[in-house]
């Protein structure tokens, strides 16, 4: 039962990774805490539903056509949105909050508040066996598009311009302002793959939830909280924080009761923050004032 | 200038919010439009616009208009708590219809009780809302307890099931039918045959851990206590799984249960009060005309109980020449909101579109729960309720 649960615990855990990285990209850009994350997931959920039953797509051209609509939205709602309140940290939390009400409140206006299911074809096929185990197609699928996406961002942001930027602008804005870079390109551009990754994540969990207007909520705060763990604009940390959550969570309810499992993933996140408020893997930073 | 703009608007805002128009029945609608109960609050609300209509065209109660205040609860506590003290303060409602959860009617009923205005419900089911003396609450709905008795009996004597598992959401809904499930079986001598017990969350999304030791238990019978939404994710992951046992529901599982669980759905087994396809005419007619009006082809019970409780009470203050005679003033309100109480204690034997309701006026479950017949049902191919013999 243990195998069974990890590997449950690790699927759903790569969903909240993918979250958690939005979070720590957008924050680590532009020092904002993007907590329209969970709205965003469930954007991402409805068009994919859309575009597969109105338009027939194939789910594998859903998930790259949806991620580049996330991250056109993204890069919008940081032009008009959030750069207009960039001045003052606490304005731009509270503005990501509105996001977050926002969008819902639309997908109920003008989708609905019906839930539906992805067709079946989408991420389906046989279990597959591993070490006298069945691990069912949507998990070992989960896996393998978050391993591809996390692989894509690892190559984008390593080996592109567009990635040293975004690095650069991360390490030190002004210092990248002054070698020339466009800081508020990449300010945008960070928000995009942030929020093109919350879209990834919602098509993931459209397949393990059904696709309704508050599907992103208790995933958005997840990512939040994977993020935490992992250290707060560390990208390995989030998904690393991702990962370990989905598996305490997990077995924890198994072991403790499946009523607790959010309070598990909570009470982690305040350890964490009390004990590591740096994360696993994020670093001492030490700011003069 | 300004000053008296002003003045005109202060004057304004004054009478929208103090005394209401000339002797209008304000009736208050809470009910889930959102959220895990949509669908059941959704239907309650079109069935209580219908029956006002139809009401209010044949003269209303007693001559006058019936007005309704309707809010959405969103099968929130919070929601239903603040949707409560509008109707009950700002809109001064005479009586509260609630097609909304039994966590929401619970809350609803705490601020009903402490302001004495009548309550019914018309989807709540958990058993502890009949309990503990309610002087101001009624129920037009089939209660836990009446939910469970025929299904175990059933799964036992035709099923021939040996083994349970029981997994319950931790609404009031699933507390009250998990605690029902669980005593009718220790009654029989069957306590050990309950392999599994486990609870769930409603925005759970992942129901591995439970169902890891259902499927290690392998019992016969599954028992889902919770909500459409939940429980048809949580079937189709268990079939995804390898689970094989028979699944049992109860009122929380709707049309939208077989919609979303599809294949993994058929076979389910429910306790309902109320079957779209009873072969009577009022009935059927019923549906057609719902249908005409909703789109909806096979709806649950949440309207035909809120639409027979709103004609039930109808009838009673206008034909009855024993009917108390309302004043519908604002300075009688308290008066009013006790005749109405007592009127409703009053509905013997209505032969609705949900069956018979009959209250009686002292504060018991047995009294103030107005429905009592439960009828088996089972999912088919395309989410289609049939009876079960």
């Amino acid at each position: 039962m243990i195998f069974d649960q990890i590997i449950s615990g690790l699927s759903i855990g790569c969903i909240y990774a993918l979250v958690g990285l939005g979070y720590s990209l957008i924050f680590a850009s532009i020092s904002l805490l993007h907590f329209a994350q969970g709205a965003l997931l469930t954007l991402s959920g409805v068009m994919g539903l859309l575009l597969m039953t109105k338009l027939k797509l194939p789910f594998a051209i859903v998930v790259p056509l949806v991620a580049f609509l996330l991250a056109a939205i993204g890069f919008l709602l940081e032009r008009f949105i959030y750069r207009q309140v960039k001045g003052s940290p606490q304005v731009g939390v509270i503005s990501t909050l509105g996001v977050n009400i926002i969008i819902p409140n639309l997908i109920i206006i003008f989708w609905g508040s019906e839930a539906y299911p992805f067709p079946k074809t989408v991420l389906g096929g046989s279990p597959l066996s591993l070490f006298g185990h069945s691990i069912q197609p949507v998990y070992y699928w989960i896996f393998i598009v978050v391993t591809i996406v996390v692989i894509l961002l690892s190559v984008t942001l390593k080996y592109t311009s567009i990635g040293l930027a975004i690095r650069a602008t991360a390490y030190n804005p002004k210092l990248a302002s002054l070698m020339g870079m466009n800081t508020s390109i990449t300010h945008s551009l960070s928000f995009a793959i942030g929020s093109a990754l919350a879209g990834i994540a919602g098509l993931l969990a459209g397949k393990v939830l059904f696709i309704s207007y508050d599907m992103g909520s208790m995933i958005g705060i997840k990512g939040f909280v994977a993020a935490v763990i992992g250290g707060f604009g560390n990208l390995p940390g989030a998904l690393v924080g991702g990962l370990i959550l989905g598996v305490l969570e997990t077995i924890g309810g198994g072991i403790i009761s499946s009523t607790y499992k959010d309070s598990i993933s909570f009470v982690i996140m305040i350890v964490m923050m009390v004990f590591l408020p740096s994360g696993l893997l994020g670093e001492k930073r030490i700011e003069k004032v | 200038m300004k000053k008296m703009m002003g003045m005109t608007l202060m004057f304004v805002l004054f009478l929208s919010f103090s005394a209401h128009g000339a002797e209008v029945f304000r009736l208050g609608l809470i009910y889930d439009g959102t959220g895990s109960l949509a669908t059941h609050g959704r239907q309650g609300k079109w069935a209580c616009d219908w029956a006002v209509e139809e009401i209010n065209s044949k003269g209303g109660i007693q001559g006058r208009k019936i007005e309704v205040f309707a809010e959405n609860a969103a099968t929130d506590t919070q929601k239903a708590s603040t949707a409560a003290y509008k109707v009950i303060t700002k809109d001064q409602v005479h009586f509260i219809v609630g097609p909304t959860s039994s966590s929401n009617s619970s809350v609803i009923q705490q601020i009903t009780e402490r302001s004495k205005i009548p309550y019914v419900a018309t989807v709540g089911s958990a058993d502890a809302l009949t309990e503990g003396k309610k002087e101001w609450f009624f129920r037009c709905s089939l209660a836990a307890r009446f939910q469970s008795e025929d299904l175990i009996n059933y799964c036992l004597n035709v099923l021939k099931a040996k083994t349970f598992a029981l997994l319950a959401a931790t609404s009031a809904h699933g507390q009250s039918l998990m605690e029902n499930f669980t005593e009718i079986l220790t009654k029989k001598g069957l306590k050990q045959s309950l392999l599994v017990v486990e609870r769930f969350k409603d925005k759970d999304m992942d129901f591995s851990s439970q169902l890891l030791k259902v499927k290690a238990a392998s019992p016969d019978i599954l028992a889902i206590y919770g909500f459409s939404t939940e429980a048809a994710r949580m079937v189709t992951q268990a079939r995804a799984m390898g689970i094989k046992s028979r699944v049992v529901g109860g009122t929380g599982l709707d049309e939208e249960y077989g919609r979303l669980a599809e294949s993994a759905g058929v076979g389910t087994i429910v306790s309902y009060g109320f079957w779209p396809k009873v072969p009577i005419p009022k009935v059927k007619n019923f549906i057609k005309e719902f249908h005409k009006r909703t789109g909806v082809d096979q709806p649950n019970f949440a309207g035909p109980q809120t639409y027979d409780i709103l004609h039930a009470f109808a009838d009673l203050m206008n034909k009855n020449p024993n009917a108390p005679k309302l004043s519908l003033k604002d300075d009688k309100l308290e008066s009013d909101r006790l005749a109405i109480r007592d009127a409703i204690a009053t509905i013997k034997k209505y032969d609705g579109i949900s069956g018979n309701i009959s209250f009686c006026k002292d504060p018991t479950p047995d009294c103030r729960d107005g429905i009592k017949d439960s009828i088996l049902l089972q999912f088919k191919e395309g989410g289609q309720l049939v009876k079960l013999q």
